[in-house]
């Protein structure tokens, strides 16, 4: 798992994730639903030449969706939750 | 607010104004709040996207926005607190501003000239006197007469006077006709030229008679793609060529002209006798004249003060003017299928319009050191005249005119009005008589001008009016400024 690109899809910039990253230093990305929580690390701490302190992981399930008489279901995906380094951050709107 | 004035030209000032960084740092964070509270990002709840998200996010274009909003507020502040008067919108020429330093700006703007008007009082100037003659009097009847003549057909050729009735069409080389040339029911007059002798077309249709056709040899210019301006005048001669017409008489109808009696007056309108109609015409030719003569005096005056007094005039202020004439000049030909060429119009008309810009501001100091003031009285009276003439009963005349802003056009020709008023009383005055030579419809271009002056032996008149001594000249193109009078004084004979 080298391509970091690959693996961390986008950040998550929602309420709940700024507010996270204002007031506890984690980033929120989609990742690679393959992608472990060591390729997780290996490919931020690359990307973003930070130190991860922590990487947590949610299999989130894709939601059920309907259009008329049809009904699917967006794709599962997975969600990390980084804990960067004291003194570390992102700057999402930057690279 | 820190505000340093340079005059970078006679009539043109640069201010350099600086705002410290609390206020632009205030004003940001307004602004930041502001988008917070109704940006619709996903991912957010309404009103509830973070500061920091949308200063990272938006930051730079709502720095943009404020820094705008900004410059415009303290040029006006600025321009207020040194008072300056403006008369162009204002150059910004640089701004600069990072984040946490002051915000500088750098702007251009031309003032309002500040003039003294002087040696106003006892201008010497001519008056153009245009004596009055029956020959006038007789033209005017002549033309009643023609518009009142009555038309019966006649069973003989054509002379000259009659008018034939006939469907016309261009002959090519082979004598087929040309598509699209034809045109039916024309009505053709026999005329004589200003020699007393018939026309080419007369000529040529001498003696026709109702169901003849007869083919019609004409010179007509040669019609060139090009449309020069500056070449107007300088070919004195344009090329011709000869076309043929295949004109197809349909009836020989002759003209009779009214007598002239006093029938011809009852018929012109409300009057008993000639003598009266006679009397009305003069009357009227009389008020005309006194009208011309009053606004050559007054652009005789304003020469004489533009001399008298030597000042420069912004810029600007002749480009506003000139914004204006063409805008005029493009209305006046709306649905012409022609070009318009503003470059042209501006060019001829700069000298115009800077004359106009100095006798406004003449005027207006003038006007200003003499306490002419406009009365509503005097409004009242203008408007009374007006509800006359235009048949509009005054209130409603008056609630008209104030929607569309003319009340204070009213305002200010009335002050123009009593700054004559005042110059004209003070005045040495001498009349000149002159001689109506004729008009031009349209005003004519600068070197068309120059063939004008030049052949009619005349000086030109400051204000572009163009005095001929003798012959009618023909000028073929034209383009300018509203209509021009062509008089002849003998007063500018070279």
């Amino acid at each position: 798992m080298t391509n970091h690109h690959a693996i961390i899809r986008r950040p998550i910039i929602t309420e709940r994730a700024s507010d996270l990253q204002e007031k506890h230093g984690k980033y929120v990305f989609e990742v690679l639903a393959q992608a472990n929580k060591i390729d997780i690390r290996r490919a931020i701490e690359s990307m973003f030449d930070v130190d991860v302190v922590k990487v947590n992981t949610n299999n989130m399930h894709g939601k059920l969706k309907r259009l008329g008489r049809f009904q699917g279901r967006r794709s599962n995906w997975k969600k990390a939750v980084v804990t960067l380094a004291q003194g570390h951050s992102i700057d999402f709107f930057e690279g | 607010m820190k505000v340093q004035v340079t005059e970078s030209g006679t009539w043109r000032r640069t201010l350099e104004i600086e705002a410290p960084a609390e206020d632009v740092e205030k004003r940001l964070d307004v602004a930041y709040r502001k988008y917070s509270k109704t940006l619709n990002l996903p991912g957010f709840r309404k009103g509830k996207v973070p500061l920091s998200v949308v200063k990272k996010q938006f930051g730079p274009a709502i720095r943009g926005e404020v820094v705008q909003e900004m410059v415009e507020e303290l040029y006006r502040e600025a321009s207020e607190a040194e008072g300056i008067q403006p008369v162009s919108q204002a150059d910004i020429e640089d701004i600069d501003y990072d984040e946490g330093k002051p915000l500088v700006v750098k702007a251009s703007v031309d003032v309002r000239p500040e003039i003294q008007a002087e040696h106003y009082s006892g201008l010497e100037v001519t008056r153009p006197v245009l004596p009055m003659n029956d020959e006038q009097v007789d033209a005017q009847l002549n033309y009643m007469r023609e518009q009142n003549a009555v038309e019966e057909i006649v069973e003989r050729g054509a002379e000259i006077d009659d008018v034939i009735l006939a469907d016309v069409e261009e002959l090519d080389e082979a004598g087929e006709p040309v598509p699209g040339t034809r045109q039916e029911d024309q009505r053709i007059r026999l005329m004589k030229d200003e020699d007393d002798k018939p026309t080419e077309v007369a000529e040529q249709l001498d003696g026709v008679a109702a169901d003849e056709v007869r083919e019609l040899k004409l010179k007509r210019p040669v019609q060139s793609e090009a449309h020069d301006h500056d070449h107007e005048g300088e070919d004195q001669e344009p090329k011709e060529e000869e076309v043929t017409f295949r004109v197809a008489v349909k009836s020989v109808q002759k003209r009779t002209l009214p007598e002239l009696d006093d029938e011809l007056a009852k018929d012109a309108g409300d009057f008993e006798t000639l003598e009266d109609l006679k009397n009305r015409i003069r009357e009227d030719i009389q008020t005309q004249s006194d009208q011309a003569a009053r606004r050559r005096v007054e652009e005789n005056i304003v020469d004489t003060l533009i001399e008298k007094n030597e000042f420069e005039v912004p810029d600007s202020m002749v480009e506003t003017y000139l914004d204006g004439a063409v805008e005029s000049y493009k209305r006046e030909h709306q649905g012409h299928d022609h070009d318009i060429d503003e470059d042209a119009i501006r060019a001829d008309g700069r000298e115009h319009a800077e004359r106009g810009v100095k006798r406004y501001l003449l005027l207006d100091s003038i006007g200003e050191q003499e306490n002419v003031e406009v009365t509503e009285e005097d409004v009242d009276k203008h408007l009374e005249t007006m509800s006359a003439r235009h048949n509009i009963e005054g209130p409603r005349l008056r609630e008209m005119l104030g929607r569309s802003g003319q009340l204070d056009q009213i305002q200010s020709d009335l002050k123009v009005e009593k700054t004559f008023d005042f110059l004209i009383a003070q005045a040495k005055i001498e009349d000149v008589e002159e001689k109506l030579i004729g008009y031009f419809s349209r005003s004519v271009s600068e070197s068309a001008k120059e063939t004008l002056i030049d052949s009619a032996n005349c000086f030109p008149f400051a204000n572009k009016e163009i005095h001929l001594r003798s012959e009618r000249k023909k000028v073929t193109k034209a383009h300018g400024f509203g209509n021009q009078t062509v008089y002849c004084g003998s007063k500018w004979k070279k």
